[in-house]
């Protein structure tokens, strides 16, 4: 494969017009990039909750290639690095689907994204999301047309292996009416020595009838500064499973939202994260019940170590009209270490009477009669712990759809919770 | 000495004294039921010889192998051989029983210096036993105890004892939530360990077990000491007549 080589560039006006330039993009996302450039100084900083952060998004190069290949866009794995697309493959797609870098999607498809880019994640959110959008290069987008079944899962890899730049993964995914996909989107990269600023917005479009399962899997070095904003607008009868699993970055706040925006919507939300030593994790989600009979389940479980901080947040709403909705929410967390500490904030907005909601939330050590149950057996207590911990994860392990996946975050995160062992 | 030989034992919950100076020696070969009223102090004895961090050790000594196993922790006595079939199992959330069981059975192998088993082959053991106790194979997959009945985890504590082939064992109520049927199963696990290499304890509030499992000595822990021991006729006489007659006997002796 071809060294590609990269510029690095101040993130100003200059920069901005030679990243429209060499990535050649049409008039209405030069447009966009320009808007979403000159919004920036108004729009507010998404804090961390509980770990003040004084991030100067200037302080950081962005990147702009030289040139990128064109991909085909007809096989089931996509990688890019640093933004640029550098290899696909795997199996052969069914006709009509497409998994694409932007760049190269542009090109092939700019009336479809033109009309689904930065609909579900709005580009003036907050500061984060408008860098995004002005200086993103690369990204990916995967297309399912009408009816049509992905039986292989879809696994898309981004990248980061340069340090001292903001850095802009996108994803958009659209399953149009009756589809049906799992994609794995792959997130990461080594750790290197000067840090790094990641901006991540994924777009996922569930059609009616659709059937999406979508796992993002994020482990980027823990040089790592990373924000994250994800949305689903689903639609009539869609089904969706969506899964974040958080393994890297020293500090990472990830917005989650689903919109469920027609009746018969189901959504399957989970999450699962990993925190050692001293990095932060935080979850924003929403769970927005726009339509009635729609139905959204929440777990969001998460295994801290050291002195690691998670803050969850958790907001159910549920609008006036939408009538027999269920919503559930739950996030727990296993805390190995007295130093580690895990906030969750629950929040209901309930306008409707005819609705099902719980939420929960608990956290604590590892229980001492379990410890002692399986020690009882002969388990070593490492063994035993071990054990527990895992079994604590199991819930929303089984629920993530391939097999290689799982066992990859399996050890992932024994490297991080047991790495004596 | 015995092959477990508890001396003078004496065990604290929270700053109270449970156990004021048990002393009970059990050799293999031998059952042994211990019986007694409502927290007279059967299940600390057990905890006690288990090793549960919540029971203080006051004073006394536990030999078992030739060591006095109160130094040891709860993992080192059962990889020894010492193995406690739970009043109360706990049910532990996504660990399944066959791996559970596995990495229990392969702990104990490997403190013997045998050679530990393989899933393929380690699943063949457990159909078998599971067998034996008619227990459906579909447990092996379930997380361990979760949402099983009374009965239904009882009998998963004495398929854990019937894999892990300990030298002594010490059944807490083993027999408490078991309908007919599955008394006599259990009964008949239990009885087809004990022998040359096995010694058991059990403790029963009823001879409804001891009918089938029948002690060769019965013990009477009241007020956290032994204070009568006898034949398979002690349990019966107890059946029949309660404590009562037994707290005024030893009131009478003591203020004779
Ligand atoms: N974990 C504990 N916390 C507080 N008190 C305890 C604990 N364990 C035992 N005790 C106390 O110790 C005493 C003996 O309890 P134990 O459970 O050993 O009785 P037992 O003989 O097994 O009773 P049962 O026949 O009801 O099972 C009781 O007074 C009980 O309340
Ligand atoms: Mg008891």
């Amino acid at each position: 494969m071809a060294e590609l080589t990269l510029q690095k560039r101040a993130p100003e006006a200059e920069a901005l017009r030679a990243l429209s330039e060499r990535l050649g993009d049409p008039d209405w996302l030069r447009r966009l990039r320009r808007q979403a450039f000159e919004a920036l100084d108004g729009l507010p900083f998404p804090q961390p909750r509980s770990r003040r952060l004084d991030l100067d998004w200037r302080a950081f190069e962005v990147l702009l290639p030289e040139e990128a290949p064109r991909m085909e866009g007809r096989r089931a794995r996509l990688q890019l690095r640093n933004g640029v697309p550098v290899a696909e493959g795997g199996a052969e797609l069914p006709e009509g689907v497409v998994v694409l870098d932007l760049e190269t999607a542009l090109e092939r498809m700019p009336d479809l994204l033109e009309r689904y880019l930065h609909q579900a994640v709005r580009f003036d959110t907050d500061q984060m999301t408008a860098l995004n959008a002005a200086f993103r290069m690369g990204g990916v987008i995967i297309y399912v047309p009408e009816g049509v079944e992905v039986s292989e899962p879809i696994v898309l890899q981004q990248e980061l292996t340069e340090s001292g730049v903001a850095f802009f993964p996108y994803t958009l995914l659209i399953a149009a009416p009756g589809s049906r996909l799992t994609v794995i989107d792959e997130l990461g990269g080594p750790t290197l020595d000067r840090p790094a600023l990641t901006s991540g917005v994924v777009e996922l479009y569930a059609e009616s009838g659709s059937v999406v399962q979508y796992v993002a899997v994020q482990r980027w070095g823990s040089h790592v500064v990373d924000f994250t904003t994800r949305a689903l607008h689903a639609r009539r009868d869609a089904a969706v499973r969506w899964v974040n699993v958080s393994l890297g970055a020293r500090l990472s706040r990830a917005v989650i939202r689903a919109h469920l925006l027609e009746p018969g919507v189901a959504a399957d939300l989970l999450g699962l994260y990993i925190v050692d030593g001293d990095r932060y994790i935080e979850h924003d989600t929403l769970q927005d019940h726009i339509a009635p009979h729609t139905t959204s389940d929440l777990l969001y479980k998460g295994v801290l170590r050291d002195s690691a901080l998670s803050v969850y947040s958790g907001l159910i709403r549920v609008h006036h009209g939408a009538q027999r909705s269920n919503a559930y929410q739950a996030n727990r967390n296993l805390l190995l270490s007295r130093q580690a500490r895990a906030d969750s904030i629950p929040m209901l907005e309930i306008e409707a009477n005819d609705v099902r909601c719980t939420h929960g939330a608990s956290l604590g050590p590892v229980d001492e009669e379990h410890l002692f149950y399986l020690m009882a057996r002969g388990l070593s207590r490492s063994e035993a712990e071990h054990l527990i911990v895992l079994g604590f994860l199991q819930e929303v392990l089984e629920r993530i759809p391939v097999e290689r996946v799982r066992e990859e975050i399996l050890e992932d995160l024994e490297a991080i919770l047991f790495p004596a062992g | 000495m015995a092959d477990l030989e508890i001396r003078d034992l004496r065990v604290a919950v929270e700053g109270n004294e449970i156990l004021k100076g048990v002393n009970l020696a059990v050799n293999k070969g031998e059952i042994h039921a211990l019986m007694g009223p409502n927290g007279s102090g059967k299940s600390t004895l057990a905890y006690a010889l288990m090793g549960h961090p919540f029971y203080e050790i006051t004073g006394g000594e536990v030999w078992f192998k030739g060591q006095n196993i109160l130094e040891l922790e709860p993992d080192e006595r059962a990889r020894l051989g010492l193995f406690l079939a739970f009043q109360y199992p706990q049910e532990i959330p996504g660990v399944t029983v066959s791996k559970f069981l596995r990495a229990a059975v392969n702990a104990r192998r490997q403190a013997m210096g045998l050679e530990p088993y393989g899933p393929y082959e380690f699943g063949l053991i457990l159909n078998e036993k599971m067998e034996r106790l008619r227990i459906d194979p579909s447990f092996a997959f379930r997380a361990l105890n979760e949402g099983f009945s009374g009965g239904e985890k009882k009998r998963m504590e004495i398929l854990q004892m019937s894999l892990l082939e300990p030298e002594m064992a010490v059944l807490d109520e083993t027999d408490s939530g078991l309908d007919i049927d599955a008394l006599r199963i259990v009964a008949d696990g239990v009885n087809s360990l004990v022998g040359p290499n096995m010694g058991v304890l059990v403790i029963t509030h009823y001879q409804r077990l001891l009918n089938y499992i029948q002690p060769h000595f019965v013990h009477v822990l009241m007020d956290g000491r032994i204070v009568r021991s006898g034949g398979p006729e002690l349990a019966l006489e107890l059946e029949a007549r309660g404590y009562d007659w037994l707290r005024a006997e030893l009131e009478s002796t003591a203020t004779a």
